[in-house]
């Protein structure tokens, strides 16, 4: 069968509309007091990408340590805070708020034909939350830093650890305040402001892994918010909670810590399977495989991601029996990880594949949070994680999801919607070569690290034996490929904003209702409101094709 | 707008039914009994619950999707408890 | 083939410039739909006010399966008859806040004022108690931390080694930044200390601070201790959680009032009527939230063991 591959150049050339919501109001106090969602989108998108590069400078540490096996770069204590600002800064500060902050912020009223989310004002109010908590904890960081972790066990962040723990608990407790109010947010847009028509099973799959994710951050987020708060008051007015020494438990602290913490791992995926899904289609000119069970696995895994948190703890004293039910679920939840991906694939096939930059990033994705889920199941076996617990197989694991996994598939979405968002086009030979520099830096950062950690080299140490060092520098050097693939896209993208060709409303020529408006949209988001007849992805065939 | 605007007498009748309640978990927990003193506590504290959000707060004359929104806090709340409790509870165990 | 072509994507012209409620915003294409959403999103509010106070939920019962003869007799001592007062208080309170939702739906406005004031007043009464509550606790030292002293039986405090902090050393103490440092931290040979008592049966460091008494096993007893010694860590973790749950409640109290005088005051200037009465509606869920977490308290913090006598 002949593929008619098209070359947007092509097309005539589009030109960008008068009034557009960024050009509706240029002063500093019309996008300060905004309370449109696009607006607040990019606002979210400046303040998450400056959170991005401090905790690369971060992690551009620990791996310049990591070069030699002596502690020679930085002290063990330096060496703690160096990983564990990595760790809050990119979780908290970076990928729990990045797609649903701001494509979501973006795209669902959008998407659903609306012109506005449910609660704008509140939207515009949770930026400001969301900075002023991340603020605090880069305050934290430059008055000292952290050094108990990401994961702040307790007694030693309640009670032993001599560093600006408390800053770090209120910076991540007001961030926390700005996810669960944008949950709320998307949750009520998404049940009460859909255009007509559209019903539940019209919807994008992008709306609903957002819609999944917001379930996530309004159920989980307030059992952060508490334990963070038991913390600073254990550790400001030493009551005792989870300190052994005074009859606490640090155990509990754990359970409270993960009940949040896992299903947040699933907040950092679940919007990138989002977006995967509607690249994949659109890039294969093809409606999706199975679209009620990619829909449906969304929220099955919101709903069994909260039964597995203490596959954290197996080797932190819990009772075994606890820990055989949990590792019977956390087997069960990659169930409906694996749905996903095997429709994707059997979307592309016999599918009108374009190879534009979005989908090089969702092919990246396919494979690498295959590699991800399926070393996930590995750990969630109770023997296999006894003997790889703390090691540098977990942190190639979590690095295989969450970065081959939710970052590709945020620089995918934000390639993708650029147009639509700038009414620009990014330069495409730049977009590609960055995509494929940042494939094979992540692999060659990462996939080393799974061997470290098999063969024993446990995480958060700043000195190890001189047996590891090959596998290390291998790391270290692909981690500055990494580097240089995540700087590519700042530089080519801010080019485009005043050289990129005008995109015009649909350069993809892919459906949905945020491709019936002009790029950019104007303030109001459609000219009338939306009146929708058809199916998600209705895709027929291309010209000169049967 | 479709509130349902409820009934003064309803109002009252929820209000007498709370207090008693009250006053009767009072009362039992000065009885001994034995190990049921905790859960008959917490059932007249669930009445009780399950009167005020059926009536004050209207839950009984609500839309499907409130009504599913509190079974799913209810919900949460239960996997919070009873999961982390599997631990606790099974540590003693041979 | 285009898919645009394909779609019948109709376009109708926006609600914006129809005639509507001068409380409507303009997202909202009806005020049906505006009350709706809402609603929704007060709900939304609720459920994860649910998981936050979950949280402390799940420690206590966590606590109190660990420390069950400690939190009864540390329980006894709580006063249940202001507990008890406390909780008629505020089902009170619940049963005023439901009328002034009614009164806001008929669009009563003198009566809708009426039932917030008494409210408020019922609200401030609660708080009141509290008050009085916590200064008990303050003068017996029963608050957890640096000066705990827990004597059910009314014996002088032996578990401290130095007079209790005076209120402005405590200030001075927030003031230079020591509040943001770990008290272990400070110094490391009475962290040493301290840690190396949980591992042994007896702490008989003269130089150790803290814990004056010795650390038990939830499951063991420690043969020769007395039911004085065996309640002391269970009684300072019972009293960190009474001053948890009931200081978070208190604190969602207070916002309450708050938001109650701001209520009020938009109801004195006309603001609510029988086409919107929104926020009232929304504030009696979330005044009524604040009743059901107390009426769950009231028993788990006040009535566990009363039967036993443990006095």
């Amino acid at each position: 069968m002949s593929t008619v591959v098209r070359d947007v150049a092509h097309v005539e050339p589009e030109v960008m509309p008068e009034h557009h919501y960024l050009n509706d109001g240029h002063s500093l106090k019309s996008w300060l007091l905004t309370v449109d969602h696009k607006r607040i989108g990019v606002l979210y998108l400046l303040t998450i990408t400056f959170f991005f590069f401090i905790g690369g400078l971060m992690a551009t540490l620990v791996r310049l340590e990591l070069l030699t096996p002596a502690g020679d770069l930085l002290q063990s204590d330096a060496y703690n805070k160096a990983f564990t600002m990595h760790g809050v800064m990119m979780i908290f500060f970076f990928l729990v708020p990045s797609i649903p902050a701001t494509l979501g912020n973006f795209l669902v009223p959008l998407m659903i034909g609306a012109k506005d989310v449910a609660f704008p004002r509140l939207n515009l109010m949770t930026w400001y939350i969301f900075t002023t908590g991340a603020l605090c904890g880069l305050a934290a960081m430059i008055t000292g830093g952290v050094d108990t972790g990401w994961t702040f066990y307790t007694p030693f962040s309640t009670t032993f650890s001599n560093t600006k723990v408390m800053l770090t608990a209120i910076g991540i407790l007001i961030a926390g305040f700005a996810s669960i109010f944008t949950g709320l947010n998307f949750i009520v847009t998404i049940h009460k402001l859909r255009a007509p028509g559209l019903t539940w099973f019209r919807l994008p799959l992008f709306i609903w892994s957002q819609y999944a994710t917001s379930l996530i951050m309004v159920l989980g987020t307030p059992v952060l918010a508490i334990t963070l708060i038991l913390v600073a008051l254990e550790r400001g007015l030493h009551i005792g909670i989870f300190d052994p020494a005074l009859g606490g438990d640090p155990v509990l602290f754990q359970h409270m810590f993960w009940f949040y913490s896992h299903p947040a791992v699933y907040i950092m995926i679940l919007p990138g399977m989002g977006v995967i899904s509607e690249v994949i289609t659109a890039f294969s000119h093809k409606r999706i495989f199975g679209y009620k069970a990619v829909a449906l696995s969304s929220l099955a895994i919101a709903v069994f991601g909260f039964l597995v948190w203490a596959h954290h703890m197996f080797v932190a004293g819990i009772s075994v029996y606890s820990a055989l039910i949990f590792s019977l679920i956390s087997y069960l939840v990659a169930i409906p990880s694996a749905i996903k991906t095997f429709n994707w694939s059997a979307t592309l096939y016999k599918g009108s594949v374009r190879w534009s930059t979005p989908m090089l990033y969702a092919f990246a994705f396919l494979g690498l949070f295959t590699i991800g889920g399926l070393t996930g199941l590995f750990l969630a076996a109770l023997g296999l994680d006894v003997h790889v617990t703390d090691t540098y197989f977990v942190v190639a694991h979590f690095h295989y999801v969450m970065v081959g996994g939710m970052v590709l598939a945020y620089l995918c979405g934000l390639h993708y919607w650029w147009p639509k968002m700038t009414g620009r086009l990014y330069p495409e030979l730049p977009g590609k070569a960055a995509a494929i520099i940042i494939f094979v830096g992540f692999n060659l950062t990462f996939f080393p690290q799974f061997i470290l950690g098999y063969m024993g080299m446990p995480r958060r140490y700043h000195a190890y034996p001189p047996e590891f060092q090959v596998l290390n520098v291998l790391s270290t050097a692909g981690a500055s490929i990494l580097a240089i693939g995540f700087l590519l896209p700042m530089i080519y993208l801010a080019w485009s904003l005043k050289y990129g060709k005008p995109a015009g409303p649909n350069p993809w020529e892919a459906t949905g209702l945020e491709w019936e408006t002009s790029s950019p949209p104007p303030t109001h988001n459609f000219v009338g409101t939306p009146i929708v007849t058809t199916e998600p992805y209705h895709y027929g065939p291309k010209e000169g094709e049967v | 707008m479709s509130a349902h605007i409820g009934s003064l007498k309803v109002y009252v009748g929820v209000f007498m039914v709370l207090m008693i309640g009250t006053a009767i978990t009072i009362y039992a927990a000065f009885l001994d009994l034995g190990l049921f003193n905790a859960p008959i506590a917490l059932v007249i504290a669930t009445v009780k619950a399950i009167f005020v959000v059926l009536f004050f707060m209207h839950v009984k004359d609500s839309d499907r999707l409130t009504k599913i929104t509190v079974a799913a806090g209810i919900f949460w709340l239960a996997i919070l408890l009873s999961l982390t409790m599997t631990d606790f509870l099974s540590r003693t165990w041979y | 083939m285009d898919p645009r072509s394909e779609q019948q994507i109709a376009l109708e012209p926006h609600h914006a410039d129809a005639p509507h409620h001068p409380r409507q915003f303009h997202h909202f294409d009806t005020m049906e739909q505006q009350y709706q959403s809402s609603s929704l999103g007060m709900w939304v509010f609720l459920i994860q006010e649910i998981m936050f106070f979950g949280g402390l939920f799940v420690a206590y019962l966590v606590y109190r399966h660990k420390y069950y003869e400690a939190f009864g007799i540390a329980s006894a001592t709580l006063r249940i008859d202001l507990g008890a007062f406390n909780t008629a208080v505020l089902i009170g309170s619940s049963l005023t806040m439901a009328l002034a939702v009614n009164a806001a739906q008929r669009g009563l406005r003198k009566r809708l004022m009426t039932f917030i004031v008494l409210t408020m007043i019922l609200g401030s009464i609660f708080l009141g108690v509290k008050v009085v509550e916590y200064t008990e606790k303050f003068e017996k030292r029963e608050i957890p931390g640096k000066n705990f002293c827990f004597e059910p039986q009314g014996a002088a405090c032996t578990n401290v080694s130095h007079a209790p902090e005076s209120t402005p050393a405590i200030l001075q103490r927030y003031a230079t930044g020591h509040f943001f440092e770990a008290s272990h931290a400070a110094a490391p040979h009475e962290a040493e200390a301290t840690h190396g008592s949980g591992t042994t049966a007896e702490s008989t460091h003269a130089e150790s601070v803290e814990p004056q008494y010795r650390v038990r096993d939830a499951i063991g007893d420690v043969p020769g201790s007395s039911e004085r010694d065996r309640s002391k860590p269970g009684a300072e973790i019972y009293f960190s959680l009474y001053f948890a749950m009931t200081g978070m409640h208190a604190i969602h109290m207070i916002v309450g009032m708050g938001l109650m005088a701001w209520l009020l005051f938009h109801a004195y200037r006309g603001r609510y009527s029988q086409t919107y009465f929104t926020p009232i509606e929304n504030f009696g869920l979330y005044w009524h939230f604040v009743d059901i977490v107390w009426i769950y308290l009231f028993p788990l913090l006040y009535l566990i063991n009363r039967h036993i006598g443990a006095h």
